[in-house]
């Protein structure tokens, strides 16, 4: 089976200062330069909401009519501004009721891995 | 169970508005995030909560997560996200108040760090259970 991608567009700061809006969350880690310096950043750090969030994007690419079930990942690295993000899915399959489980991985252009996840989707069959 | 290791979110009106919003940001196009009309054609109540919404109960409320790390004594500079999963059962949609209440399941202490190990249940206004989280904090020395 094909491994399915979707490539994110360099996260740039104001994508963070748009989530940090929409999501609530102003920790200034996230958006302001200096407070990220303070904690040990090189520059704003992606809230790891926001590329769980981006990998539901890509779900919703790859199967636009699933119903998730589950959604889980695991957040290995920072991502940062300037940052190209590609999520792959690593693993598909099927169950008996058309269920589809999975697996994703998201890698910046270097292949360093931001974070590792999995997913179940009901009813797999009429979007795959 | 601890009553300060629990903690309750204010009742949250969900409002169709911050619905788009949030599913602009994340550039999903479904139009069942948007579209009252097509979400109700699909037949659910209203435009439907993209599915990492419930960050934004934890966020954009009275009662919100940072005021529960201040409770845990937890800096959130010093902490980082280690895990998120989430298992969905009923759908959020525009219009519903969702009552979440977090608890601390267990809390480990791992080569200097601490994991804490939170879960969240989230409820709509007919009682329905609608979503499972699980955090994984990690307290940094």
């Amino acid at each position: 089976m094909s491994h399915k991608q979707y490539k994110v567009k360099h996260i740039q700061p104001i994508d963070l200062i748009q989530y940090a809006g929409a999501s609530g969350d102003f920790n200034p880690v996230h958006t302001i330069p200096d407070a990220a310096r303070k904690s040990g950043h090189p520059q704003p750090i992606a809230h790891g909401m926001y590329i769980m969030g981006l990998v539901s994007k890509a779900l919703e690419v790859w199967y636009p009519k699933g119903k998730l079930a589950k959604f889980q990942v695991r957040f290995q690295s920072p991502t940062y501004p300037g940052e190209e993000l590609i999520i792959t899915e690593t693993k598909i399959e099927k169950t008996e009721s058309d269920d589809l489980h999975g697996t994703i991985e998201v890698t910046d252009a270097q292949q360093q891995v931001k974070l590792r996840g999995a997913f179940s989707l009901k009813g797999g069959k009429e979007h795959d | 169970m601890k009553e300060e290791m629990t903690h309750h979110y204010k009742p949250f009106e969900i409002e169709r508005g911050k619905i788009k919003t949030f599913a602009k940001v994340l550039g999903l196009k479904n139009s069942i995030y948007y579209s009252q009309e097509e979400a109700q054609r699909q037949s659910y109540r209203d435009v439907l909560a993209p599915p990492t919404f419930p960050t934004v109960i934890e966020y954009t409320n009275d009662c919100d997560l940072y005021q529960f790390f201040d409770r845990l004594q937890l800096h959130p500079e010093k902490v980082l996200h280690g895990e998120q999963s989430y298992e969905y059962y009923e759908e959020i949609c525009a219009g519903d108040t969702i009552s979440a209440t977090l608890t601390v399941e267990r809390i480990e202490e791992k080569r200097n760090m601490t994991f804490y190990y939170l879960k969240t249940m989230y409820r709509n206004q007919f009682n329905e259970l609608t979503v499972v989280c699980m955090i994984t904090l990690i307290k940094m020395p």
